[in-house]
């Protein structure tokens, strides 16, 4: 497991060094914006890697719901799942909202707006932090279930943020991906994209990874204390 | 509009790697924290 890790981390750099290089010196520059055109190849593959997580939250978090009194040890792997995917998501709105936010200002002259896309992504970043304080903060033997619960409801806002550009037209521009017969980038564009995109991606699963491990060490760690007590006791 | 779309074509590459890594080193702290935890049971 421990050399499947290094070679899978090995991999990403692989991956992330070619994106980088493809994104910097391969394709051209778009004619109208010029260079900061260039922030799409770091703030879509964020905006995917968010989708991927917030999902997998989603599917971990039913999993733990339907589990959690009939496999006890499958439905604690899926809440550590649960978790260090939840963390990952967030660390991609992050940096979606931060690359767009840098590339709003050089493009539109502005830093933040209240347009639909942006406020509906912001609600969701919150939703998921609080989501976050609510696993740290909360004790009891229901805060997963609780916490399961509320990954469920939050995970309505994903719809929400995807379809924002489609029932509102505001700041943000129009779909580029699946947007209709005029959305889309150029294909010169694309090898970048796809570049960067797999290597964010297996960047996530590599982290990702790394803190479901710790979540179950972390959680093997409580076990062996709360017998230690009972047998103290 | 040139320096400016390099400044944060630059800011935007830098910020997202500053994050990524600083998000990394806190999962490596959380590993270290499991791994001391589960040494001090045993």
């Amino acid at each position: 497991m421990k050399a499947f890790r290094w070679i899978w981390g090995a991999l990403t750099l692989g991956l992330l060094a070619n994106g980088f290089r493809v994104a910097m010196f391969v394709v051209p520059i778009d004619q109208e914006q010029g260079e900061i055109s260039r922030i799409l190849y770091y703030h879509v593959p964020s905006w995917c890697g968010m989708g991927v997580f917030f999902a997998l939250n989603l599917i971990c978090s039913l999993v733990y719901l339907g589990l959690r009194n009939k496999n006890r040890e499958r439905a604690l792997k899926a809440d550590a799942l649960a978790l260090a995917s939840a963390e990952m998501g967030v660390v991609y709105c992050l940096i979606g909202m931060t690359t767009g936010s840098l590339w709003g200002r050089a493009a539109w002259g502005i830093w933040w707006t209240w347009d639909a896309r942006l406020t509906t992504t912001l609600v969701l970043w919150l939703i998921y932090v609080a989501y976050l304080l609510m696993r740290r903060f909360v004790t009891g033997p229901e805060m997963r279930t609780l916490a399961a619960v509320v990954a469920i409801f939050g995970y309505l806002d994903v719809p929400i943020v995807y379809m924002s550009t489609r029932w509102w037209r505001t700041q943000h521009p129009a779909p580029v991906f699946f947007g209709g017969p005029n959305s889309g980038v150029d294909p010169s564009m694309m090898p970048a994209l796809w570049w960067n995109m797999a290597g964010w991606l297996a960047w996530g699963i590599f982290v990702c990874g790394l803190r479901y491990a710790a979540e179950r060490r972390q959680q093997q760690a409580d076990r062996h204390a709360a017998q230690s007590a009972l047998e103290a006791v | 509009m040139n320096s400016l779309s390099h400044r944060h074509l630059i800011l935007a590459y830098a910020v997202t790697w500053v994050i990524h890594l600083s998000y990394l080193a806190y999962v490596v702290l959380k590993w270290k924290a499991a791994v001391k935890s589960e040494d001090g049971q045993s």
